[in-house]
């Protein structure tokens, strides 16, 4: 079918399988290869995207229903050459290990970040209470949000 | 819309009753109704599964509004366990549903999955099930030639991953009476989050002058489909909600879940994680009716 | 000692900009032209003969080749070897000729597409003609025959002790078995390069042993096989024995196409390698003031359905036992079964969890019959520097343990809680505190080959390199060898490029990134590499200019030299130059190296818990973990470890099981069903540090990648049996144990 749907900020229009899932259509018809596959079941997150403003994990969904939707993607943060600010406070509050969990992590921040500008301590980890991570112990992660929501990025 | 898949598989995206109507006449054995997905596609992977048709139920305004009478409240079977968490009408009306929703799966998946999904799943140990039981909860539903029939859930759930829903019917809607009514809602898991119900409860009851009446629980996970835990009802019918002879609950809950579960192993922890678990809901009854109060 | 510059700081890795941005490509990501998608169809049953039909997969379109064990070579091997001279018996074939559990590696599919990949896999057609198998230690146990390995370890005479006249504890306890669960599923790529050379990219932890085993299954000279270490989503031992690479490789040499071998999560959890369960008891003899006079302790491995790691598992288990506290008679009776369930292997702290799991418990329960502080009967009878290890390994050089636990006391208020907390006590919930001790060694000397080379070279541009075989896991290695080098060279570790493992690049190295080795073994070598290759470029300054080596100065990648008038500088770049020019020489160095000690490190760690009653839930409140580093890295990444091995170590006490049922099926094959620690679940854990930089790694350093996943488990195991009054040594403590123990103790 003719899937027409916004991803990272552009209209396609894609001729595909609506029954594959959106983690397929944006991995191997988008060459979106940050979304990364590690449980295909919902459980782990590293597949999360961001559906219209809310983070989804992309193995439950199907790419046909996606159709007028928006995505987002960790390839759609940077603006310009500028990354975004979880972005660079990851890097710098070392939340970032082996990296597979990293994107997905990314985006349940944003997309809470997107709701709540201000959040708690709880209310970060209830935001990335899907994204697993064996390298972290996910205190880095934490950190890392409430460093760019207090701006301590550079 | 409809769309032709990779082999011979039909998407069929409905967005309104009529175009649902006529999804659901092409609707074959081969055909599955998609609504968040969170179930439905893991399902399909593991059954292996690779040629099938879907009908996409997300893009049906009409199954995802949250609606308010005088005396009713509609909820459609599209509105997402976010929604409901977040909903000022549910969170008003039906607290333990808010709370239920707010407790299934992670953000992610609370994003996507639906109240109907949850339902119609009819999974043992569904979350809003103990608490839509609790609050008498109707199902309007539709069938492929633009009928509409009233059923009391309960009724058309069977429970084990089974519903009573006939082959093109499907739930389109819920209905639930406004009742003037306190409600909460718990479940133990595996982890504080993320994590499927090895026991859940909810309890509604009217709570005047600190004393509770006409007390209605449920309880999930310990039978095929959530039931009404009476021996529980009658020990908390008319207590003061500040003072519970936690003896008496406790040998009630026990009781109860000897009752349910008589054979299961599972029985003699279930029995403690359920007096828990209605501790819990009593200790979130005691903070509304406070809120109340003020 | 002299002040550190690069060492110790808290620099920021370079790959993270790009695994920020999802541009970093792993296996998983990569798409080579005409490359084909593989999937292992994986045994239902436990233990069965075969037959398999394979008519319908081949039908599907786009799929190209459907191999069974009868198109596999007929030659066995050892994953767990990771150099033919580690000799553990081979029994394994690529696809297997019978099922030995569920998850065994049964036929492989290769297609065009994943879609056609999965489809064929599911039309795989096998009949299974079953036999009982054996599932668990107590079903194995009942046959001699499932003994894979047995080993008495021992010191002084543990049964000459008058154990009539002594205080004697025992305990029994057990430990699960634990998938590794890296995020990223095993996966390898293979292909035939532009010369005819097999080429394997593969996440792997040992392209040496990956080689080896690729090179003796297809009869291939190690010249011929360029194993490369991939971009590597996380392997906490997983991806240590080779798994997915001999049948990717297979498929790609047979059919000349590059093929990409991918696993899902519930073959990642069913079919890989898993940490062996044990179950042991521990039998300790003290003295009334609580010094320790012997301990007995048998163990039980569960090894699984093949050897793999069945004699390394019981004597890295037995070894630890021996170089944590001062114990003059002690016997370790360690056997591995076989059992028709995953076969064992590498898993971050290989035997130290088990080995702590119950003596750390067994030492509270002798604390409490003394009514004597944990941490006190602990000081009495803990290493010190310098001890030699009573039954024969290596000395334990600078021991800190009691610097640990000292300081572990004093941050944690030790003394305060251990009083007090009962007094939050309420009808539900009880609170607790505990503590637990660990070790962990660096290294294989004094057990196997341990050796590393490296070859670095200083570029014209200024920029170095340092060609070792390291694989970064994702803890920062490569970060650690940068400043390592950093540190030896005096220059911008930004400007060092260390290359991680490639046959074909890297000089050899015995062990792969294993045992705690890394920052001990081959961070040394970084270190000596960096300051012969310092010399050379002093050397070649003093030849090019003129100038006196020994008043040469380096800092900051330029030499510094007292000229007449002012001072002359000339930067690497330039005397690399002008080197050349001259003199026809490029600066380069080139070692070996093979440590002369392999010490312990050490951890105490101290947890807050509060366990409610009703539900049997365990919550973790306060985390903090002491470890003698010797010299410590890079903080963030330090703290990353600890952080990170807290997470696997709680969810050993608490949350995470591989489960089977009578018949060998796997009750946790997915991430719903074995349940790591999420966000929610996870304490906020504090790190400290005892740096006293007196060992022979880089600066002072030791290891610490594999001691973090030790103690945290059981402090926590102690803190709730504090909390209760229980006496749990058997992991998980799940709530439904708690509860358990709970009602029997009310009914007593």
């Amino acid at each position: 079918m003719l899937l027409s749907c916004t991803v990272n900020g552009e209209k396609i229009e894609k001729e595909i399988d609506p029954a594959k899932r959106l983690l397929d259509f944006l991995r191997d018809d988008m060459g979106l290869t940050g979304v990364k596959e590690g449980c295909s079941e919902g459980e782990c997150g590293a597949c999360t995207v961001i559906l219209d403003n809310q983070a989804v994990t992309s193995c439950t969904v199907y790419a046909g229903q996606v159709m007028d939707r928006e995505i987002l993607t960790i390839e759609g943060l940077e603006k310009n050459g500028e990354l975004d600010i979880l972005q660079k406070a990851f890097i710098e509050n070392g939340a970032i290990q082996c990296g597979f969990c990293t994107p997905g992590m990314i985006l349940s921040c944003r997309a809470l970040l997107m709701e709540k500008p201000n959040p708690t301590r709880e209310e970060i980890k209830r935001a990335i209470e899907g994204n697993l991570c064996r390298c972290t112990g996910y205190e880095k992660i934490i950190k890392a949000v409430e460093c760019a929501v207090k701006g301590e990025v550079q | 819309m409809c769309g032709k898949g990779g082999g011979t598989v039909n998407f069929f995206i409905p967005k309104n009753l009529e175009e649902l109507a006529d999804a659901l006449k092409e609707k074959d054995e081969n055909t599955y109704l998609c609504a968040g997905g969170t179930d439905l596609v893991i399902h399909l992977r593991a059954k292996k599964k690779f040629h099938y048709s879907l009908i996409d139920l997300t893009h049906l305004e009409e199954m995802k509004k949250i609606q308010e009478t005088e005396d009713r409240i509609m909820i459609g079977a599209g509105v997402t366990m976010t929604e409901l968490e977040k909903s000022p009408v549910i969170r008003k009306y039906i607290p333990a549903l808010a709370k239920a929703a707010s407790m299934v799966g992670s953000t992610q998946i609370r994003n996507r999955a639906t109240v109907g999904g949850n339902a119609a799943n009819a999974s043992q140990s569904s979350d809003t099930t103990p608490v839509l039981f609790a609050y008498g909860a109707e199902a309007v539903v539709f069938n492929e030639k633009g009928e509409k029939k009233i059923c009391l859930l309960d009724d058309i759930i069977e429970g084990l991953e089974k519903n009573l829903l006939k082959d093109r019917e499907i739930i389109l809607q819920f209905v639930i009476k406004k009742e003037n009514a306190l409600s909460g809602f718990s479940k133990v898991g595996s982890r504080k989050a993320v994590t499927i119900s090895k026991i859940n409860g909810c309890i509604k009851a009217t709570v005047r002058e600190g004393k509770m009446q006409n007390v209605i629980v449920y309880l999930g996970a310990v039978g095929a489909k959530a039931s009404k835990a009476p021996y529980i009802e009658k020990a908390l019918e008319g207590q003061w909600l500040e003072g519970i002879h936690k003896k008496e609950l406790k040998d009630a809950v026990y009781e109860q879940i000897e009752n349910n579960i008589p054979s299961r192993a599972s029985k003699h922890y279930k029995k403690s994680a359920a007096f828990g678990v209605i501790d819990d809901i009593l200790g979130e009854l005691r903070e509304l009716a406070g809120e109340v109060e003020m | 000692m002299k002040e550190l510059k690069y060492v110790g700081k808290r620099l920021i890795r370079e790959d993270v900009y790009d695994k920020a941005r999802g541009k970093t490509q792993y296996t998983c990501d990569r798409k080579l032209e005409g490359m084909l998608y593989a999937k292992l169809v994986l045994s239902e049953k436990a233990l069965a003969e075969i037959s398999i039909n394979t008519d319908k997969a081949e039908q599907v379109p786009g799929i190209c080749a459907v191999y069974t064990h009868k198109d596999v070579p007929k030659t066995k091997y050892n994953p767990h070897n990771w150099t033919p001279g580690v000799g553990a018996p081979e029994d394994m074939y690529i696809l297997s000729e019978k099922a030995r559990y569920v998850g065994d590696h049964l036929a492989l599919v290769v297609g065009e597409t994943k879609e056609a990949v999965e489809e064929a896999a599911s039309l795989v057609e096998i009949v299974y003609r079953e036999e009982t198998p054996v599932i668990g230690l107590k079903a194995a146990r009942e046959n001699k025959e499932n003994i894979a390995f047995e080993k008495e370890s021992r010191c002084g005479d543990f049964g000459s002790l008058p154990l009539e006249n002594l205080i004697v504890e025992e305990t029994a306890g057990s430990t699960q078995a634990i998938h590794h669960a890296p995020i990223e599923p095993h996966i390898a790529l293979s292909a035939i390069d532009e010369t005819g050379n097999l080429v394997v990219w593969t996440p792997c932890q040992t392209v040496f042993m990956v080689r080896y085993h690729i090179c003796s299954l297809l009869d291939v000279p190690y010249t011929k096989v360029r194993v490369v270490k991939a971009v590597m989503g996380g392997s906490f031992g997983g991806k240590g024995l080779s798994v997915v690479e001999p049948a990717c490789a297979f498929a790609s040499w047979t059919l000349k196409r590059p093929v990409m071998l991918y696993m899902d999560r519930p073959a990642d959890i069913t079919a890989t390698r898993r940490r062996n369960p044990s179950e042991m008891t521990v039998k300790t003899a003290v003295d009334k003031d609580g010094k320790i006079l012997g301990r007995f302790i048998a163990c039980d491995f569960d090894g699984g359905a093949y050897y793999t790691n069945a004699s390394a598992i019981a004597m890295a288990f037995s070894k630890k036992l021996f170089r944590l506290y001062r114990i003059e008679n002690q016997t370790i009776e360690a056997r591995t079964f076989y059992t028709n369930t995953t076969p064992g292997g590498s898993c971050r702290g290989y035997g130290s969890p088990q080995a702590h799991a119950v003596t750390e418990v067994n030492l509270d329960q002798i604390a409490d019959r003394l009514g004597m502080d944990p941490c006190e009967l602990r000081l009495k009878n803990v290493v010190l520097p310098g001890d030699d290890d009573p039954a024969g390994g290596t000395n334990l050089g600078d021991a800190r343990i009691r610097e640990c636990i000292l300081k572990g006391m004093e941050e944690f208020h030790w003394k305060e809680k251990r009083a007090h907390i009962r007094e939050k006590n309420t009808d539900r919930y009880a609170y607790g505190v505990g503590m637990a001790c660990a070790t962990h060694g660096n290294g294989y000397k004094g057990g196997y080959p341990e050796l590393t080379n490296v070859y670095a070279q200083l570029h014209p541009d200024g920029s170095a390199e340092f060609r070792i075989a390291v694989h970064d896991q994702g803890c920062g290695t490569v970060m650690t060898m940068q400043q390592i080098g950093a540190e030896a060279l005096h220059m911008d570790p930004y400007k060092i490029k260390v290359y991680e493992a490639d046959t074909f690049l890297s000089p050899y190295d015995s062990a792969g990134t294993q045992a705690s080795r890394v920052t001990y073994v081959c961070g040394r070598a970084v270190q000596e590499a960096g300051e012969a290759l310092l010399e050379k470029i002093k050397n070649a300054a003093a030849a090019v200019y003129g100038w006196e080596k020994n008043r040469i100065e380096a800092e900051d990648g330029m030499l510094k030299y007292p000229g007449t008038d002012r001072e002359e500088c000339r930067t690497y770049g330039e005397v690399s130059k002008e080197y050349e020019k001259k003199f026809s020489r490029y600066l380069h160095a080139d070692i070996e190296y093979e440590p002369d000690s392999n010490p312990g490190v050490y951890c105490a760690a101290f947890a807050e818990v509060k366990v409610d009653k009703y539900t049997g839930q365990t919550e973790v409140l306060d985390l903090l973990a002491v470890h003698d580093v010797g010299q410590c890295m890079n903080y963030t990444l330090s703290e990353g470890q600890i952080e990170g091995g807290a997470q696997m170590s709680l969810g050993q006490a608490l949350f995470e099981e591989i489960g089977y049922d009578g018949k060998g099926n796997v009750k946790s094959r997915n991430f719903s069903k074995y349940h790591m620690i999420n966000a929610p679940d996870m304490p906020k854990v504090r790190s400290l540090f005892i740096e006293e930089h007196n060992t022979d790694g880089p600066y002072g350093a030791k290891s610490l990648g594999e001691v973090v996943a030790v103690a945290p488990g059981p402090a926590v195991a102690n803190a709730v049996n504090f909390a209760i009054g229980s006496r749990f040594a058997s992991y998980p403590i799940t709530p439904e144990k708690v509860v358990l123990w709970l009602e029997n103790k009310e009914k007593e």
